[in-house]
């Protein structure tokens, strides 16, 4: 069930925080978790492996912190937590693209060629990378001593399945919300206002990202070696909006209906889209899965305190597990790889040209950013080519290309695009935060939150971007 | 307190319009059968090009590979051709002879689709579109009446195959039609009887489109510049009359005033999948409506009513209303309009067929339209499918 839908809006929704407001304090949590579980039973009909593994994977969790309280062999029980952890999304998310990678090798050698190693053709549960992220997060805290073990099996259960950030975030450790479990307040102005941070968010969800998204599937629909080279840049720039809103729509939504119930979920999206540089961006664009990764790999790894090498090498091994937590494909491997030679090379190389001449420094973002979505995007690498031969044609002509089709999609989502582009940049959202509560800020809210209704009944309405994974 | 009430008013502003909202949402959520037909029918209307609500996943296959006859006639069509050789050097050897037997079939015409004339009848004895050619008598006496004495005309009858067997080279790039028979098999009286063959591009200078999204993307990426086309994006039976198009020369204008201000010699018409989801019997009266109206605002043109477009076999297997049982439903129905005479009837989809009756995944990223390169087979192929004046 996504946030966006009608059925979370007019009846998950209202039911869930009537009940919510009724119950005493002390039984709020097993409300959490009842209804969350029920969320997550919805939205995986059909496939019941899915909840068994979240219940699972949450009792496997809360036992081993448990015991790795009491006993003295805390390494290996945190090494075997870990293991199931990784273990079951490897499973399910990598095995199969293992495999076929397999398979594709094996057609290189030829003593192997004709093995054919059978695919295992499993579901890929929603959500698993998230709460496997934030599991772990949990055992490595509780081994190193920056969190308690979890003795209450209802709140750790709602820590690790609570329904806003269940699907796809907000990745958050457990210290950081540890104490809100156990103690909350409730008040007015956190509901009102987690609302209007909910209602901005399905604004940019519903007629931003959907509208945008609409552009650029165009371009697939057409094919991409038939689009003209504007169309293809106005295409991947419409992607690169719609990925943003969609996500950061999400995130808004989550943190919203977090506050509704008193819990201070950690934003995602700081304006990324106004960074100077690639390094700054990841800094900016999903926070919490940047944090994660800062904190579980880079940081243990030595970060940047053990020589140039070494950190090119943390480097390294960070954005190749980023690019493979986005997706099991070759593309998101390149993806990474790319990423990282931005990214070291700004380290090296240029980034303080980019910092020192902000002017320079968004140039290089405008140009960089779509063309990073596109390798995101697009998950053929034979498509990819075609779509980078039409941004830059010098391979040639397209196929069969109509010269004014830019012409066409252009008066179709001028206004998207040009929406779009002014909640790219940071000045809409400071001026939310600053007129929050004021009754412009009231009565603009509520013509999204009607018009994105509006839109959803019409059923202009697409899953999240990021609910793939 | 006066300023923490107007703080927190959205939320009471948003409860009080939710109360409001109830009565409507409840249809939408709780709704009979019928709401969601006509719901899901009208969201098709406003948003036919790209239909994000039936994103069909398998796009893998990707414009990146275009399909080449061989391989994708392998997958589909292997059990039926066991003899093909033997069809393609003599044609007339098919199951079906009396057809093919009047026309000296060019031999030259090599393998391309019509050889495999004929085999696919046991395999698959009955298209949805077929049925026309039975139950016409009930329907449309008149022509089908003219129907069953066309064979005597001779040289007509069987040209059908003919028009395939000339068929230039462009086409046997594409899938070879494993269904070819299913061409010969399926395609109405009148299509069989018509002196289709090759035209020249100026064919068109005097020839005028109408249609939907799909002819839209046929006067956009196909070759055909020189006709004019009266498409639009959700264009209907029910609003071919009333909708302005911008003809270049003319401007914005309606299809009776168009019809009054240019003599076109040929009109084209493919209407229909947007139809799909209304009320059926309508939809096919208001078609020969709208037929007969141009019909006689331009009494001395040829018409060529179009078979709608498959969608993917994604798309058809999981859609209520635009599957293709539905739109061969309703392409029998169109076929059954055209006389021979003055009125013929085209079915495009054995160039973009999968070998089952859907338009192939190949062919299509949403299900429901052509990859932009595909309206140059498909402008290839209305070439050969020209009637002499």
């Amino acid at each position: 069930m996504l946030f966006s839908s009608l059925e979370f809006i007019f009846i998950f929704m209202p039911l869930f925080f009537a009940v919510y407001f009724l119950l005493k304090n002390g039984l709020r949590n097993i409300w959490l978790l009842i209804a969350s579980l029920a969320f997550y039973a919805y939205g995986t009909v059909g496939e019941p492996a899915a909840l068994i593994l979240l219940v699972f994977s949450a009792a496997v969790n809360y036992l081993a912190a448990l015991l790795m309280r009491r006993s003295a062999r805390r390494r290996l029980i945190l090494v075997l937590g870990l293991a199931f952890d990784f273990g079951c999304l490897f499973v399910f998310k990598y095995l199969d693209f293992l495999l076929g990678s397999l398979n594709a090798l094996f057609g290189f050698i030829p003593p192997l060629r004709g093995i054919s190693l059978p695919l295992a053709g499993l579901a890929l549960p929603i959500g698993i990378s998230f709460y496997t992220f934030q599991a772990a997060s949990y055992l490595i805290d509780v081994y190193a001593g920056r969190a308690e073990a979890e003795k209450s099996a209802v709140r750790f259960g709602a820590y690790l399945c609570m329904f806003p950030r269940l699907t796809a975030g907000p990745i958050t450790p457990y210290g950081a919300v540890t104490r809100r479990l156990e103690n909350r307040r409730h008040t007015l102005w956190k509901v009102n206002s987690g609302l209007m941070d909910f209602a901005l968010g399905l604004g940019m969800k519903v007629l931003l990202a959907n509208q945008l998204g609409r552009l650029w599937n165009s371009v697939g629909y057409i094919g991409y070696e038939s689009v003209s080279t504007p169309l293809a840049w106005m295409g991947i720039f419409a992607y690169s909006m719609q990925i943003y809103f969609d996500f950061h729509g999400y995130s808004l939504m989550a943190v919203g209906l977090g506050r509704m119930m008193g819990f201070d979920l950690p934003r995602n999206f700081d304006s990324p889209y106004a960074s100077l540089s690639m390094t700054e961006f990841w800094r900016r664009w999903h926070m919490t899965l940047g944090a994660w990764f800062r904190d579980y790999i880079y940081i243990p790894l030595g970060g940047s305190r053990s020589g140039k090498a070494k950190t090119i090498r943390n480097l390294l091994v960070v954005w190749l597990f980023t690019g493979l937590w986005h997706g099991a494909n070759w593309n998101f491997v390149l993806w990474g790889l790319l990423t990282f030679v931005l990214i070291a090379a700004e380290k090296l190389l240029y980034g303080r040209f980019l910092t020192a001449k902000p002017a320079l420094g968004h140039v290089y973002m405008i140009i960089v950013i779509p063309l990073m979505w596109a390798v995101f995007a697009i998950t053929d690498l034979r498509d990819l080519f075609t779509f980078f031969g039409r941004l830059f044609p010098f391979g040639g002509p397209g196929v069969n290309v109509y010269a004014l089709d830019y012409v066409k999609y252009g008066k179709m989502h001028w206004a998207a695009l040009l929406a779009g582009l002014l909640f790219c940049t940071p000045y809409p959202e400071r001026l939310y935060r600053k007129i929050k509560g004021s009754p412009l800020c009231t009565v603009f809210l509520l013509i999204v939150f009607w018009a994105s209704i509006y839109f959803l009944y019409k059923g202009l309405d697409d899953p999240f971007v990021y609910c793939k994974f | 307190m006066k300023s923490r009430i107007l703080k927190n008013s959205f939320v009471v502003l948003l409860a009080l319009t939710y109360l409001l909202a109830i009565p409507l949402l409840a249809a939408r959520l709780f709704g009979t059968e019928e709401n969601v037909t006509a719901s899901v029918a009208s969201t098709a209307h406003a948003a036919e090009p790209e239909p994000l609500l039936y994103n069909d996943p398998g796009k893998d296959a990707g414009p990146a590979s275009p399909p080449d006859g061989g391989d994708s006639g392998g997958g589909t069509d292997a059990p039926a051709l066991p003899d093909d050789p033997k069809q393609s050097a003599d044609p007339s050897a098919e199951e079906s002879p009396p057809e093919a037997g009047g026309t000296a079939a060019p031999d030259t015409a090599g393998p391309s689709s019509a050889p495999q004339g004929g085999t696919p009848e046991t395999q698959r004895p009955v298209q949805t579109g077929m049925p026309g050619e039975e139950q016409a008598p009930s329907t449309a006496p008149g022509e089908t009446g003219a129907a069953e004495t066309a064979p005597s005309s001779g040289p007509p009858s069987g040209s059908g195959d003919a028009a395939q067997a000339d068929t230039p080279p462009p086409l046997t790039e594409y899938p070879p039609d494993p269904e070819g028979g299913a061409v010969t098999q399926d395609t109405p009286p009148a299509q069989r009887r018509g002196t289709f063959s090759t035209v020249t591009k100026d064919y068109f200078d005097t020839a005028l489109f109408i249609g939907d999204s799909r002819t839209v993307g046929l006067r956009e990426y196909g070759d055909l510049d020189n006709a004019d086309y009266f498409a639009d994006v959700g264009m209907s039976v029910f609003s071919a009359f009333s909708t302005k198009v911008s003809i270049p020369g003319v401007g914005g204008t309606g299809l009776e005033n168009l019809l009054g201000t240019i003599v076109y010699e040929k009109i084209y018409i493919m209407l229909g999948i947007n139809e799909l989801g209304y009320d059926y019997d309508t939809v096919v009266t208001k078609y020969a409506e709208v037929v007969g109206k141009i019909r006689d605002l331009a009494p001395d043109a040829i018409i060529f009513v179009c078979a709608n477009l498959h969608v993917s076999e994604g798309r058809s297997s999981k859609d209520s209303i635009f599957n293709n049982p539905n739109i061969d439903k309703l392409n029998g129905d169109i076929s059954r309009l055209a006389d021979g005479e003055t009125i013929f009837y085209l079915d495009i989809n054995p160039v973009f067929d999968d070998g089952c009756g859907n338009l192939s995944s190949e062919c299509t990223g949403d299900g429901t339209h052509l990859y932009a390169k595909y309206y140059k087979p498909w402008s290839d192929w209305l070439l050969t499918m020209g009637i002499k004046v």
